[in-house]
């Protein structure tokens, strides 16, 4: 196609026979149509996220109104059933606490005689909760002194801390004071 | 350019002007009623998520309260009470040496001395404590820390202290202080934290300490009423000794 050609069937699409107030009577009509109809559509959209959020509004004032209906007097009718198990929890738990800080003396005491030779003899004897034992006693040979030691060294998963102390020979006997932990 | 062309350009004009305006105002309009409906549509959105919260929450407390409505109050605290005997929310001085004294006569053991030491409370204590002295065997002295574990009051030893009466060590006087744990009074349940069961591990508990067995003796009440309250009181009965069978 020549360019002569092209210009002149431009030209030809660029007439318009028309009256220029009718034309303009049909461009207005469709664009209040097409306002009205994008208008609609909007006002449409707007009506349904307002119905919408109410909606949601009814549904969280009906949930909040049950939750204190719950609250107040569903709740009360229950709460002294509650205050007895958050209680009785509080002292359930303090149980096993209590148990493992104070634990049974006379087992220790027993464990502790398992391990004295017969050649050793207590003067007084102090222990705690935490199982940390103070002995004052005597022995005849320094030898038995160290055998009841080695003794508790083996046992290390009973008897920890091992140390002796104010070891003095007297005529009679050796005395001494040992401490150690006993678990 | 004539005068009459020159007239229907700007006539031309002022109906494009004219267009442009409708057709801005028409979007304007739009932009506007879009975030309106853009916001009030994110807001239900946010409304709805807590809603979604608030439904769960409703469910929890309604299954709350009706687990503990299933629940027989008195039948439940009954069998509590070895558990509120075990940590009681209140000082006990005169249980405990009514106690401290019952089991050491059932252990033939003496009691020396027996006072109220004060307040003992710490990283894991609140509670307070108890000194005392006894007078006894050694056997005996182990069976009284033996009972002392079987007691439905909590009491723990603190410290003990072994100080032989005599050469052969068959006496001693025994030093103890105890330790009375007092829990204090639960404040008022919070329904979002509300329980109504026990674990496994907190039954167990529950049952071990139902069976324990060692309280104050009940003794037999005295009688209200004297003359002069500066004359010399009766004596109480002595608390029979129970034999332990083998």
């Amino acid at each position: 196609m020549s360019f002569r050609l092209w210009f002149d069937n431009k030209k030809k699409k660029e007439i318009n026979l028309l009256p220029g107030s009718e034309a303009a009577t049909k461009l207005t009509t469709s664009t209040i149509f097409l306002a009205a109809v994008l208008l609609s559509a909007a006002t449409l959209a707007c009506a349904a996220a307002v119905f919408y959020k109410d909606s949601k509004i009814q549904q969280q004032k009906k949930l909040e109104n049950r939750i204190n209906q719950l609250e107040t007097g569903e709740w009360k009718k229950v709460l002294p059933t509650a205050n007895l198990f958050s209680g009785s929890k509080i002292k359930v738990s303090g149980y096993q606490k209590f148990v493992d800080n104070y634990p049974s003396l006379d087992q220790k005491l027993n464990l502790i005689s398992q391990f004295v030779p017969s050649t050793v003899k207590f003067n007084n004897l102090k222990i705690d909760n935490r199982g940390k034992v103070n002995i004052a006693a005597r022995a005849r040979r320094p030898e038995d002194i160290n055998a009841w030691i080695t003794a508790m060294k083996e046992k290390p998963q009973s008897f920890t801390d091992i140390a002796v102390s104010s070891t003095t020979r007297t005529p009679e006997y050796y005395t001494f004071s040992i401490q150690f932990q006993v678990k | 350019m004539t005068p009459a062309s020159e007239n229907k350009s700007k006539q031309l004009f002022l109906k494009n002007l004219n267009l442009l305006i409708r057709a801005l105002a028409l979007v304007v309009t739009l932009l506007v009623v879009w975030f309106f409906a853009k916001n009030t549509f994110s807001a239900a959105q946010e409304i709805d998520k807590k809603n979604q919260q608030l439904a769960q929450r409703e469910s929890v407390i309604a299954k709350t309260i009706a687990n503990l409505k299933a629940i027989n109050f008195q039948t439940e605290k009954d069998r509590l009470a070895a558990v509120d005997q075990f940590f009681p929310t209140q000082k006990d001085p005169f249980e405990i040496l009514s106690l401290v004294e019952y089991l050491a006569g059932q252990s033939n053991l003496k009691v020396l001395s027996l006072a109220e030491a004060g307040r003992s409370e710490g990283e894991n204590e609140n509670g307070y404590t108890i000194q005392t002295s006894l007078e006894g065997s050694y056997d005996a002295i182990l069976n009284f820390f033996s009972a002392l574990y079987q007691t439905k009051r909590a009491i723990g030893i603190k410290s003990a202290s072994f100080n032989p009466q005599d050469a052969g060590g068959q006496t001693f006087e025994l030093g103890l202080t105890f330790y009375l744990p007092l829990v204090q009074a639960a404040s008022e349940s919070k329904i979002d934290k509300a329980v109504s069961t026990f674990t496994a591990d907190e039954e167990k508990i529950i049952k071990t300490l139902s069976a324990r067995t060692i309280s104050q003796p009940a003794t037999e009440s005295a009688k209200f009423g004297r003359h002069n309250p500066f004359s010399e009181f009766e004596s109480p009965q002595p608390i029979p000794k129970v034999t332990p069978t083998p």
